[in-house]
């Protein structure tokens, strides 16, 4: 659907599940579409079901299950700002309001020009340095309402995960595999 | 006793995350000597006369566990690796994930040579696609090395892992809702029996195990259990990673023994409370266990101490608070974490948390009305031992803890916003 490359990965994944449980690889290949596009469009739910053997409505009731599946763009990149009480006690609130401002939606929303979608998230496992943010793929820690567009700037940029600092944004952990 | 830790040892270098840097420090010399010396029944039973109790967060006996595996079913059996760490205030998993993927490998690896499963699934929770690329670089490496595939270690044992990725659900954490996902189904509980130990993945004897459990393995076959029980106290041995957050002046990962006391992990480990407070309490487990008070904070971390003041082990994330924090808040956040995660297969659960949840929220914006307390309690009541999993059961325990330990933190949020609405 997306190309011989997609195509192979996903026959790699499936290669690790009995003949008669490939759909168990449902979670990998919505992953895989979403790597590819974003979100999991109308045409590659209906591909997956037949793939599977299984009906569009069971594609969709999985998507549907789980928050980090989108029907919809969401944005480019998407912002999961963590909303549990160990982030919550150092502001997480208060992180949550300055995206706001600074994106012009509301969280749930993605912002005007559909570069950034804004989600709280239950706790993301970083609890020592809240509050915390996921952002695509890469973790945020330390957050500050005042650095709230530096980050912002460091993921249009391309940059990857990191942790405030003062005024500054500090890569995480260098060197280790990326 | 100065203590050296097996879990996070290597964690601060870089390299540990290649096989070059895991090897450097004796990386998989005990997992080749397993499967070199030992029969999977010698494997079993050593784990399980080790005593260690699974850190996922119930606390069950690791080899007890797998000597429930249907035996001669004529289908294969599977091991699951839970990596989905998502109650709140726990991370020491992603900190193993993302630092040290070769002993979690390697205890995999001893762990599926003892309950002969050819099969590994690590389930990581959505939130990890970091910590998946480390797993997985780490894994490619054993495969090319010969240590994972069709021979491992050159030995007629074939083990493959595969990593799967979740999507943002807690409940994928509970070990059948993980199951389901894994088998690309919405995470739905299962009712038990059957247990997972007799018809698990695909219908298949499977063995679940929590990230820290299967690396602590490593250490344990490696020393043996004289070593292990040395550690820690009765029925409550081992080493243990804790994640700490909340109000210390150093929050983070420490490993220690078992059995050191609140006191002594909060003030000598992670530097006391922040400067200007004292501590109020602390929450040692992650969110589903009962709120210890400072006075209460002599009691050992471990899995019967706590429970003798009300609160239990859980995961070993420890968040504390301090004089400025407020329990009904605290409770309010953690309900609506329930009320989010319910999975809304069981009435009582998906009803009764969103209820909860409800009534705390409206109890911290202002508004009060007369007994509700007594109906949350009442609530959760009702959603505690009437479901198919024990999120349920979780969400009850903060409820009917904070209300008992912190009455009087509740009344005066009552007769606030009591005051609010009447104007008086
Ligand atoms: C709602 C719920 C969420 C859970 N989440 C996790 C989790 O994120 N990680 C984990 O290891 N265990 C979790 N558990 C416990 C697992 O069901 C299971 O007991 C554990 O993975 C077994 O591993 P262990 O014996 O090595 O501790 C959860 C349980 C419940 C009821
Ligand atoms: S208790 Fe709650 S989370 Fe567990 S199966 Fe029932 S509805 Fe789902
Ligand atoms: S509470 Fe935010 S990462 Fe745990």
């Amino acid at each position: 659907m997306y190309g011989e490359a997609f195509e192979k990965k996903l026959e790699k994944q499936e290669s690790r599940y009995p003949e008669d449980r490939k759909r168990a690889n449902l979670m990998a290949a919505l992953h895989a579409v979403q790597d590819e596009v974003g979100h999991v469009p109308e045409d590659a739910i209906h591909w997956l079901a037949e793939r599977y053997g299984i009906s569009s409505a069971d594609v969709q009731g999985v998507i549907r299950f789980y928050t980090m599946f989108f029907e919809d763009k969401p944005g480019e990149h998407v912002i999961w700002v963590c909303r549990t009480f160990s982030c919550e006690l150092m502001g997480g609130a208060k992180v949550m309001a300055a995206m706001e401002k600074a994106l012009g939606c509301k969280v749930g929303e993605s912002d005007p020009t559909g570069t950034f979608g804004l989600r709280w998230q239950e706790c993301l496992a970083a609890c020592d340095k809240a509050p915390c943010a996921l952002i695509d793929k890469d973790m945020y820690e330390c957050l500050t309402p005042e650095t709230v567009e530096l980050v912002l700037e460091h993921v249009k940029n391309g940059g990857g995960g990191a942790r405030v600092e003062g005024e500054k944004l500090v890569p995480l952990r260098e060197g280790a595999v990326r | 006793m100065s203590y050296e830790p097996v879990l996070i040892a290597g964690c601060d270098d870089p390299d540990n995350v290649t096989l070059k840097g895991y090897e450097k420090r004796g990386g998989y010399a005990t997992a080749k000597k397993v499967l070199k010396n030992m029969a999977p029944d010698e494997v079993v039973t050593q784990v399980k006369d080790s005593g260690l109790r699974g850190r996922g967060g119930a606390g069950f006996p690791t080899g007890l566990k797998w000597t429930f595996l249907a035996k001669d079913t004529g289908k294969p059996t599977y091991l699951a690796v839970n990596a989905d760490e998502s109650e709140p205030g726990t991370f020491k998993d992603r900190y193993l994930l993302e630092r040290n993927p070769h002993q979690l490998i390697e205890g995999c690896l001893i762990a599926a040579w003892a309950i002969q499963a050819h099969d590994v699934y690590i389930y990581l929770r959505g939130e990890f696609p970091y910590g998946r690329d480390i797993v997985q670089a780490a894994i490619d490496e054993c495969y090319e090395k010969g240590y994972l595939g069709d021979k491992v270690f050159g030995k007629d044992f074939r083990c493959n892992i595969t990593t799967v990725l979740g999507a943002g659900a807690y409940i994928c954490g509970e070990e059948t809702g993980m199951l389901e996902s894994l088998e690309g189904k919405r995470g739905h509980p299962r009712n038990k029996p059957p247990f997972p130990a007799v018809e698990g993945l695909f219908n298949c004897p499977t063995i679940i195990n929590n990230v820290e459990s299967l690396s602590v393995l490593v250490p344990i076959l490696e020393r043996g259990n004289d070593w292990f029980q040395s550690l820690g106290s009765e029925k409550n041995w081992g080493p243990k990673v804790w994640c700490v957050s909340g109000h210390v002046k150093k929050p983070g990962i420490y490993e220690t023994a078992l059995g050191l006391t609140i006191n002594e992990l909060l003030e000598e480990h992670c530097g006391g409370c922040r400067d200007g407070h004292s501590f109020k309490s602390a929450v040692p487990g992650g969110s589903s266990c009962g709120i210890v008070k400072a006075s209460e904070f002599d009691t050992a971390l471990d899995f019967d101490a706590l429970r003798e003041v009300g609160s239990s082990l859980g995961t070993g994330g420890v968040m504390a608070w301090d004089d400025t924090t407020s329990i009904p808040e605290a409770l309010a956040n953690f309900i609506e974490f329930y009320a989010e995660e319910s999975c809304g297969q069981c009435t009582p659960c998906r009803q009764g948390t969103g209820w909860a949840a409800g009534i705390l929220h409206r109890l911290v914006h202002g508004h009060y009305m007369d007994g509700d307390f007594d109906e949350l309690e009442r609530i959760a009541r009702g959603f505690t031992g009437t479901t198919i999993c024990a999120l349920a059961d979780a969400a009850a325990i903060p409820i009917h803890s904070y209300l008992a330990k912190f009455p009087e933190e509740f009344k005066a949020m009552a007769e606030r916003a009591h005051a609010l609405t009447t104007g008086a």
